[in-house]
C-alpha cells in the first residue's frame, strides 16, 4: 500500500508542467492588455450589462475551447459547465447574435445555416476574429 | 485556443483596486491554469476568463471572500474543462483505423495524457484538491483551509481520488 501510494505520488509530482518564471511574467503584462482592452469601464457598468456581458464571455471561451468545430448545443453544453448558474439556450443564441454584429465572431462561418450579417467577411474560416497586434 | 479580439468600448481604464487584485493574484491563477493544460496560450486564455469572470460577477473592491481559493477553483475547472472538451472533439474528429495501439506510445507520454485526462474526469472540487496537493505541496491541514472542509475529509477524498487516478492511468504494480 505505501509503495503504491509513492508510485502514484511520485508520478503525480512528476508529470503535471510548471510554468518557468519567464513564461509566468511575460503573459502577466499580455493578457493584462487584454483585459485592459476588453473590460475598460465595465466596473461602473449596471449589473444587468454585467450579466450580458458574462454570458458573452461564457460563449466566447466556449468558442475558443472548441477550437471553432461547434453546434449551439455545445456551446450551449460548454458554457453551462462554466457557468456557476443555469443558462438557457435563448441566452446563448442571443449573445451569439450579440458577438456576431460586434464582429467577434463570424456567425456565418461558425454556424453557416444562419444567414451572416453585414460585415462579417473580414473574418476567418473559423469564425474568430484575429487578436490586434 | 485562439484568442478572438475585442474593441476597447469605453476607452477607460481598469480601476486601480482591480489591477492591484490581478497583479497579486495572476501568477496563482496562470500557473494553476498551466500545470494542467501545458501550453502558454491556453494558459493565458483561462487566466483571461477567471479574470474576465471575476470583474464582471464577483468583484467588490475592499471586501472579496476567501479570494485566493475562488480564483484557483475557477482556473482548474476552466482549465480541466478545456482538457475535457479537447478530448471529445478530438474523439470526434479522430479516424478510428489510425488510432495507435498502446503498445507503440512512448510510455511518458502516455502517462502524462493519462494522469491529465484522469484528474479531469474528476469531479472538480476533488481536481483542485488533487492539484493542491500534488502540484502545489499543500498539506491536507492547507488544503482543507483552502477549500473550506475538514482534514479529515479531505485526506479520505485524497485516498479515493489516488486509487481512481491509479485504476485509470493502469499503473503496473511495483511501477515508478
Amino acid at each position: 500500500m505505501k509503495r503504491e501510494k509513492k508510485n502514484i505520488d511520485d508520478i503525480l509530482k512528476r508529470h503535471l508542467p510548471s510554468a518557468s518564471r519567464e513564461d509566468v511574467e511575460s503573459a502577466r503584462g499580455r493578457v493584462l492588455d487584454r483585459l485592459r482592452q476588453s473590460l475598460a469601464g465595465i466596473e461602473t457598468a449596471p449589473d444587468a450589462v454585467k450579466r450580458l456581458r458574462l454570458i458573452d464571455e461564457e460563449v466566447r471561451t466556449a468558442i475558443r475551447m472548441l477550437e471553432g468545430k461547434v453546434t449551439l448545443h455545445h456551446v450551449w453544453t460548454v458554457v453551462n459547465e462554466l457557468a456557476d448558474e443555469p443558462r438557457e439556450i435563448h441566452d446563448i443564441s442571443l449573445s451569439i447574435g450579440r458577438l456576431g454584429r460586434k464582429g467577434l465572431i463570424s456567425i456565418q462561418a461558425l454556424f453557416p445555416e444562419i444567414p451572416a450579417p453585414q460585415g462579417q467577411e473580414r473574418l476567418g474560416r473559423d469564425g474568430l476574429a484575429e487578436e490586434k497586434p | 485556443m485562439k484568442r478572438i479580439a475585442e474593441p476597447n468600448i469605453g476607452g477607460q481604464s481598469l480601476s486601480p483596486e482591480f489591477e492591484r487584485l490581478y497583479e497579486e493574484n495572476h501568477q496563482l491563477v496562470y500557473s494553476a491554469a498551466y500545470r494542467v493544460l501545458g501550453s502558454t496560450e491556453d494558459a493565458e486564455d483561462v487566466t483571461q476568463h477567471v479574470f474576465t469572470k471575476l470583474i464582471l460577477q464577483h468583484f467588490s473592491p475592499g471586501k472579496p471572500k476567501n479570494l485566493k481559493a475562488y480564483l484557483y477553483r475557477t482556473a482548474i475547472h476552466t482549465a480541466l474543462c478545456v482538457v475535457r472538451w479537447r478530448g471529445r472533439m478530438e474523439f470526434l474528429d479522430t479516424d478510428i483505423e489510425a488510432l495507435p495501439d498502446s503498445a507503440s506510445m512512448i510510455q511518458d507520454h502516455h502517462i502524462s495524457g493519462s494522469l491529465v485526462d484522469a484528474i479531469a474526469s474528476l469531479k472538480p472540487e476533488i481536481a483542485q484538491m488533487v492539484i493542491l496537493r500534488y502540484v502545489e505541496g499543500l498539506t491536507d491541514v492547507e488544503i482543507a483551509r483552502f477549500v473550506g472542509r475538514s482534514r479529515v475529509g479531505v485526506a479520505m477524498t485524497l485516498s479515493r481520488a489516488r486509487k481512481r487516478l491509479k485504476r485509470w492511468i493502469d499503473l503496473p504494480e511495483g511501477a515508478n
